[in-house]
């Protein structure tokens, strides 16, 4: 029993494999890309979705002309200028170049220096309106992870040293996107237990209210009746609140110990599992779409690819692999 | 990093956020009430926020949200913010739907509604049932006439 646990939690540092890597470029590149386009929107008709991954970019736009409640750095910097047209347009076809230059293997400290600066820049923008909108914050920190993995990955190669872990800088750089998503989650677990005053799985009992509010809340974006298909839901809930808590209450611990999946490929696949039942329990509840955390726990935690691979692989080219 | 953003943010309207880091403060306190807002012509039709303003619900709130923030230490209050008088949330609600006019993806499309009225509807679980109490709680005017279309 302990030797099973040792082995469960012994620190096997996560080699991702070439076309594993080849992968999580595109998966990464195409996210980045959906910040411009919003092609996930319509990512089960895939040939509308090529359609907004081709054309929207184009006519994407900003309108912002003041940041009256500067976030991040436009708290030091007026960070207008990205916005006007005549420098937002041709910063964002060369952004968009830059992740195809990235996606085809170009190295991502010279690749994704542009996105990142952009991506970031502009959503900065964007959250000193008034209103800071979380959509795409793990994302760009994703991007941030990875462009300073790739940087460190340079000057190592430069200085003729070694990576950690005798990494590659691919994986060196997945390996601090999934630290990136790991912390995220870990401060967000800590938020909670700091504003709640300890009593977040307790008050979990009042997420009825909050479903109603985010249904109703849904409706208003568009109009939709269709989003308010859950509104016998919320009364059920408040009527068994321990339902609720037992929903809720498990996704803290979840986010808490996230850093516990950064181990192994196991537990990087049951974490990543776990997080990804919590935020479609959190999608159908309450009309959230954490669609890119998903995509990233997929990606670079659970890596079904890998685990299939293992499945179909014949025993003996894996001990032979081993 | 761990000790950077919380100390350079510390005196801000929004501690721990610092894009692209943050606290995440989402849904990191459930109080046993809450509200959010919803804008209408000045008939009361609702208006469908994403498609003429290009802009979500959660953002309309959070702006109304902070404004009252603000407000609500200017004035030294010590009531909720989302009970503040209707005077000072008028005061917001006037902010948030001038801003909302402003920064619209169709501005012809709004100046032809001749004017907007933000909501603010309290939800609450009272005596086993969930009730809801909606206010209108400001509203803006356009002087000027729609342009003609071309």
């Amino acid at each position: 029993m302990i030797e099973a646990l040792c082995r469960l939690f012994r620190y096997e540092p996560i080699r991702h494999t070439r076309g594993e890597l080849i992968l999580l470029r595109l998966i990464l590149g195409l996210l980045i890309w959906d910040t411009y386009s919003g092609w996930i929107g319509t990512w089960t008709q895939p040939l509308v979705a090529l359609e907004a991954l081709l054309k929207n970019p184009w006519s994407w736009d900003m309108t912002y002309t003041t940041q009256p409640h500067p976030n991040g750095l436009a708290a030091w910097f007026d960070l207008t200028w990205i916005a006007q047209d005549h420098i937002e347009f041709p910063l964002r076809i060369a952004t968009i170049a830059s992740l195809i230059a990235y996606m085809a293997g170009i190295p991502a400290a010279c690749s994704l220096a542009l996105p990142l600066v952009f991506s970031i820049l502009g959503t900065t923008l964007a959250n000193s309106q008034g209103a800071i909108g979380h959509t795409a914050q793990v994302l760009h920190l994703v991007l941030l992870m990875v462009w300073v993995g790739g940087v460190w990955s340079e000057i190592n190669r430069w200085r003729g040293k070694p990576l950690p872990q005798d990494f590659t800088a691919g994986q060196w750089q997945a390996d601090l996107a999934r630290q990136g998503i790991a912390a995220a989650y870990v401060v967000s677990a800590l938020t909670k237990l700091q504003n709640s005053g300890g009593d977040w799985f307790s008050d979990a009992q009042y997420l009825a209210l909050h479903v109603t509010k985010n249904n109703d809340m849904q409706f208003y974006d568009s109009l939709d009746p269709a989003a308010q298909t859950l509104n016998w839901l919320p009364q059920v809930m408040m009527q068994h609140p321990t339902l609720c808590q037992m929903l809720f209450g498990f996704g803290l611990p979840l986010e808490l110990f996230a850093f516990v999946g950064l181990l192994n490929r196991r537990l990087a696949a049951l974490f990543g599992l776990a997080l990804l039942s919590f935020h479609i329990a959190v999608t159908e509840l309450m009309q959230l779409s954490f669609i890119f955390n998903k995509v990233l726990l997929i990606a670079y935690f659970i890596a079904p690819w890998w685990w299939v691979r293992q499945a179909v692989q014949p025993s003996k080219t894996r001990l032979a692999a081993a | 990093m761990a000790w950077f953003i919380p100390w350079q943010t510390r005196k801000t309207e929004k501690p721990g956020e610092w894009y692209p880091f943050s606290n995440f403060p989402m849904y990191s306190k459930f109080e046993p009430d809450t509200y959010y807002v919803f804008v209408t012509d000045l008939a009361d039709k609702p208006i469908a926020l994403s498609e003429v303003f290009g802009a979500s619900s959660s953002n309309v709130k959070k702006a109304y949200d902070r404004k009252l923030t603000n407000l609500k230490k200017g004035g030294g209050s010590k009531v909720r913010r989302t009970e503040l008088p209707l005077e000072t949330r008028r005061e917001a609600a006037i902010e948030v739907l001038q801003w909302l006019a402003a920064s619209a993806a169709k501005q012809a499309e709004v100046h032809a509604l001749g004017g907007l009225r933000l909501h603010q509807v309290g939800i609450a679980f009272r005596e086993g049932q969930l009730s809801k109490n909606t206010t209108a709680v400001g509203e803006i005017t356009f002087a000027t006439p729609p342009a003609p279309a071309p």
